[in-house]
């Protein structure tokens, strides 16, 4: 009898945990999940999240239907702002954007939410890289003895204008900073229309609109690329650069040495950082665990779909580099406690930019 | 060539085609939507898909949003999309004197004329475009802002001061959130709606739109002041035959479309309105221009149209997108596996031109299409107010949510509907206002980068085409000074232009309202620490206060003399309120603000429904069953159209939530 009793026991236990577990992979089973980011319709952030979100909805256990909402505003900072002002989160609602790593770490006017401290359901980075126009470079390794170029860049906030610059700066070049353009595109016609000699561009952009159309020509050459860097300080992998240097690597090239200084600390401190995040997913404050599970289990398995990596490649000419949820929470956590030195450094380093 | 046409002519390419044609209709004749909206929407649905039939179906849809935006310009007043604000300032009055269907013929038929030479022009163009597109730099993109904004002189009619004042104006309000130079954020009063800088959208569709539906529902008229049986007076045919007669202005609009619509970071946004001050510079008889002229239609019409054929082939051939559409199709080519580059001329030049001759196609069929509809559409313009006003403004808003999605939006567009009211009431033009928003970012960019970029004013004079633009600048400032200082036109301005007591009294505190405006701007800018921030809108602001003061100076003369006029200040007073409806504009803004209070208690479901019930039954008089059903219908367009086909986040409301 207490033989029967302990396997009924046993048979109720695992039936009720077989219950539970087909009550949580079925929670998203016919609903709809908001998925907000925080660019305009069109630009090239929404059109990957977009992309995205067609394979990690098929990702969810209970095949959830997955909107894609416009929330741009506050110059990115909007979308961030609503995710950590929701009071009643419903495990419905994931806010996927590109990280501004400076706006968080300079407190830039706008953005409230503390990102480190939202649930991180998955992140992605995206390489970049500097090229510069060969009229006055019969290689990539003149650039330090050549006087007078002009740097072409989008805001001095901006993550492509702070690289190019620092790594312009840390090299000793003798250059012009123009910042100010409204993006990529636009910089990129400058330098064709020769106005501007050097450009940080991301490497997707320059793999499909760079390569083809005037480096095949000789008109431009790379430069280096800026290495991304995880969480433990160890320079990953990027099979995408091909055989395009890190910066780095440049460094010694030209140089001799190794790259030092305070200006290389900051760059140094930066990498992991700034260019560690550049696409997130949040659940908002107070969102279950059970959902945030869910959500980051599905996110981490579309970055491994064939099919998905296969449509990443066609849009950005490689897959974009994978932030794991450990790495990712400390980029957050270090970007949002940045040390005060830091924080007054890179501040002062974009104020004379201005 | 006749390659590319036969893979459009191909089953089932050019079904995609043609849905892509009906789409784009009917997301174009929607305010606030447009193409790019339209291209968002549909791309997803091309990943799997060939290259050519899934370009078929976009191709389709972004030629002709373009086209039946004229609806809603010509028949309400409300641009479309960004490309149809210059059609609304004579195609509307042609609305309003029952000559609709005369506008629209006019329109379609240039519009399709438009885009096949665009799309023609360009594949002809592509051995020598794109030394033209370099031969653009910063400082010229600089010099064609300025010139674009000579055209306020154009959009002032006789009141030139008030419009330069509107015209600054604009360009302060494009001042304001982050400046792009230095990255600081300005005039934002520490909201984050206003980081980004104010949507162009909502404050057309406030500007322009709110102030006529008001007066539609105060004075209880039609859109068309004109019986239906004067429409015959106005038909279609009247509009095809009006473009032959100016058929030279058809083709040198189109001409300025397609090269205007080739230089990036110009595109759709600025065509229109040199194509308009291209056409009131080059008419002998100016006098029916913002009052009707035919010739106001047929100018942004050809040239809108022309500009998206112009905007697609640097897109392709040189991966340099003219436009955002642009910079979509861009993606989309990208997603397909295709290099934009010399790959789209050699290789896969069948599907290069495949996408010409589908703009070509898409323009013919959607004009015929639309003009088929025209004689039914031209007749919403003969429907009594009250049964057209609430429907509409649902839509309006609706449009104005489309922007970024929060109640800045709606208090974006409800403020410019009272200046646009203010301004109307007090004879001031409004069109400067939106010609300089879209402009103002342009011209500091590139000043601001000019700066950085030349040592010193050497520009001004080292380079060419600078100079050409510069001489076209001063060209037109002295035609327009010489048209405002003639004798006669002066007679006859004078004559038509004598403001009412009341006129002089909206003005007077309209000018007083923008005076302390850019005063207070002034001290704030003053306070900016970079040079480059605060430059651009101190330099504004220098010109606009001594203006506003002069023109207040005048208005308190005005002021005097009418209250001499009345007998008093009381008798002025209630004189003006009388002609302005006083009472029943402010109680239209009344309901308009309840709805917004309704917003943000029980969100957008339940107040739009409850505005057009309200309005249908307490001020239109419907019944309470037609009132529900109005109602009904609204909610189901909402909850439809913008929740759901679009996918819009509505406003969390507090009740509901």
């Amino acid at each position: 009898m207490i033989r029967s009793l302990f396997i009924a026991l046993i048979l109720a236990t695992t039936l009720l945990t077989a219950c539970g577990e087909t009550e949580d992979k079925e929670f998203y089973s016919g609903k709809t999940i908001s998925v907000y980011v925080g660019r305009p319709p069109g630009s090239g952030a929404d059109l990957a999240v977009r992309s995205f979100v067609r394979f990690w909805q098929e990702h969810i256990p209970g095949r959830p239907t997955m909107v894609v909402k416009n929330v741009p505003g506050g110059a990115g900072s909007r979308v961030w702002n609503l995710a950590w002002d929701e009071k009643n989160p419903n495990d419905l609602e994931v806010f996927f954007s590109p990280v501004s790593g400076t706006a968080v770490i300079v407190r830039e006017e706008g953005l409230r939410a503390d990102l480190s401290k939202l649930p991180l359901l998955g992140a992605l980075t995206s390489p970049n890289m500097t090229y510069a126009r060969t009229e006055r470079l019969e290689s990539a390794d003149d650039l330090p003895n050549v006087k007078g170029l002009t740097f072409g860049g989008q805001g001095p906030a901006h993550r492509f204008s702070v690289l190019g610059r620092l790594t312009l700066d840390i090299l000793g070049v003798d250059y012009n900073s123009v910042t100010g353009f409204s993006g990529s595109s636009e910089v990129f016609n400058a330098l064709r229309r020769k106005e501007v000699d050097i450009q940080t561009a991301p490497l997707n952009f320059y793999r499909f609109t760079v390569e083809p159309s005037v480096v095949e020509t000789g008109e431009v050459i790379p430069l280096w690329y800026n290495p991304i860097i995880n969480a433990n300080g160890e320079i990953m992998p990027l099979e995408a650069a091909g055989d395009i240097p890190s910066f780095i690597d440049y460094y010694e090239s030209v140089k001799g040495e190794a790259p030092a200084g305070e200006l290389f600390e900051m760059y140094k401190w930066l990498l992991p950082n700034i260019n560690g995040i550049v696409y997130a997913a949040f659940l908002p404050r107070g969102s279950t665990a059970e959902a945030t599970q869910i959500l980051s289990e599905s996110f981490a398995r579309v970055t491994q779909d064939e099919a998905y990596r296969a449509e990443e490649e066609r849009m950005f000419g490689f897959n974009l580099p994978v932030v794991s949820s450990t790495d990712g929470a400390k980029i957050l956590d270090d970007m949002a406690n940045a040390p005060d030195a830091v924080r007054r450094l890179l501040n002062e380093y974009i104020q004379e930019a201005r | 060539m006749l390659a590319g046409l036969a893979l459009v002519l191909s089953w089932p390419t050019f079904g995609y085609l043609l849905l892509g044609v009906f789409i784009g209709m009917w997301i174009g004749a929607v305010p606030g939507l447009g193409g790019v909206v339209g291209l968002v929407l549909l791309l997803p649905f091309t990943f799997s898909m060939d290259p050519v039939p899934a370009f078929a179906l976009l191709m389709g849809l972004y030629a002709v949003t373009s086209t039946s935006d004229t609806i809603s310009a010509i028949l309400l007043g409300i641009p479309g999309s960004v490309a149809s604000q210059a059609t609304i300032l004579d195609g509307y009055p042609l609305a309003k004197k029952g000559h609709a269907g005369r506008a629209f013929g006019a329109a379609y038929t240039v519009s399709a004329f438009g885009g096949v030479f665009g799309a023609l022009l360009m594949a002809a163009s592509l051995p020598f475009i794109l030394p033209v597109i370099f031969a653009f730099g910063i400082p010229e993109f600089l010099m064609l802002g300025l010139l674009g904004l000579t055209m306020v002189g154009v959009l002032s009619g006789g009141a030139v001061g008030k419009g330069l004042i509107v015209g600054l104006l604009g360009l302060l309000l494009t001042t304001i959130g982050y400046a792009e130079a230095t990255g600081v954020p300005r005039f934002n009063l520490h909201t984050e709606y206003l980081l980004d800088g104010l949507p162009i959208i909502p404050i057309a569709l406030g500007l322009f739109g709110i102030p006529e539906l008001l007066e539609m529902a105060v004075k209880n008229t039609s859109i068309s002041r004109v019986k239906m049986a004067d429409e015959s007076r106005g038909g279609m045919l009247r509009g095809i035959k009006d473009v032959l007669k100016h058929r030279w202005l058809t083709i040198r609009s189109a001409l300025v479309g397609t090269y205007v619509g080739v230089l990036p970071g110009l595109g759709g946004s600025i065509v229109d309105w040199i194509a308009y001050g291209h056409a009131v510079q080059s008419a002998k008889d100016k006098s029916q221009f913002g009052e009707g002229d035919i010739r106001g239609v047929i100018a942004p019409e050809s040239a809108n149209n022309a500009s998206r054929a112009g905007a697609l082939i640097p897109t392709v051939a040189f991966g340099i997108p003219g436009s955002l559409g642009a910079a979509i199709l861009l993606s989309a080519l990208v997603i397909k596996g295709l290099q934009p580059g010399p790959d789209m001329l050699t290789v896969n030049l069948g599907l290069t031109f495949s996408m010409i001759w589908d703009i070509a196609i898409a323009n013919i069929l959607a004009a015929g299409l639309l003009m088929l509809l025209s004689r039914q559409i031209a007749k919403i313009a003969f429907l009594p107010a009250h049964s057209v006003v609430p429907g509409v403004m649902v839509v309006l808003l609706m449009g104005a949510w489309v922007a970024t999605s929060s109640m800045g939006d709606w208090w974006t567009c409800l403020c410019m509907a009272a200046l646009g009211y203010v301004m109307k009431q007090g004879g001031w033009p409004r069109s400067p206002l939106i010609l300089a928003l879209v402009l103002g970012t342009l011209i500091e960019n590139n000043y601001q980068l000019t700066m950085q970029l030349h040592d010193g004013l050497s520009w001004m004079y080292q380079r060419p085409i600078v100079v050409i633009i510069e001489v076209a600048i001063l060209v037109t400032i002295f035609l327009a000074a010489r048209g405002l200082t003639r004798p006669k036109s002066v007679r006859a301005r004078k004559k038509k232009d004598i403001p009412s007591p009341s006129q002089s009294l909206m003005s007077f505190l309209l000018s007083a309202m923008l005076l302390a405006v850019f005063v207070w701007a002034f001290l704030n800018a003053k306070g900016f620490e970079d040079a480059a921030t605060g430059e651009f809108p101190l330099a504004v602001l220098t010109l606009a206060i001594p203006l506003t003061l002069f023109v207040l100076i005048r208005d308190v003369r005005a002021c005097r003399g009418g209250i001499k006029q009345a007998g008093g200040t009381a008798p002025a007073i209630t004189a003006a309120s009388l002609e302005w409806q006083l009472p029943a504009s402010m109680r239209f803004f009344g309901y308009l603000l309840v709805m917004l209070a309704t917003t943000y208690l029980a969100g957008q479901l339940v107040s739009l429904p409850l505005f057009v019930a309200l309005y249908a039954r307490r001020w239109g008089n419907f019944s309470w069953t037609m009132s529900l059903v109005y109602a009904a219908a609204s909610l189901l367009l909402v909850w439809g159209l913008y929740a759901q086909v679009m996918n819009l986040r509505l406003y969390p409301s507090l009740l509901f939530d």
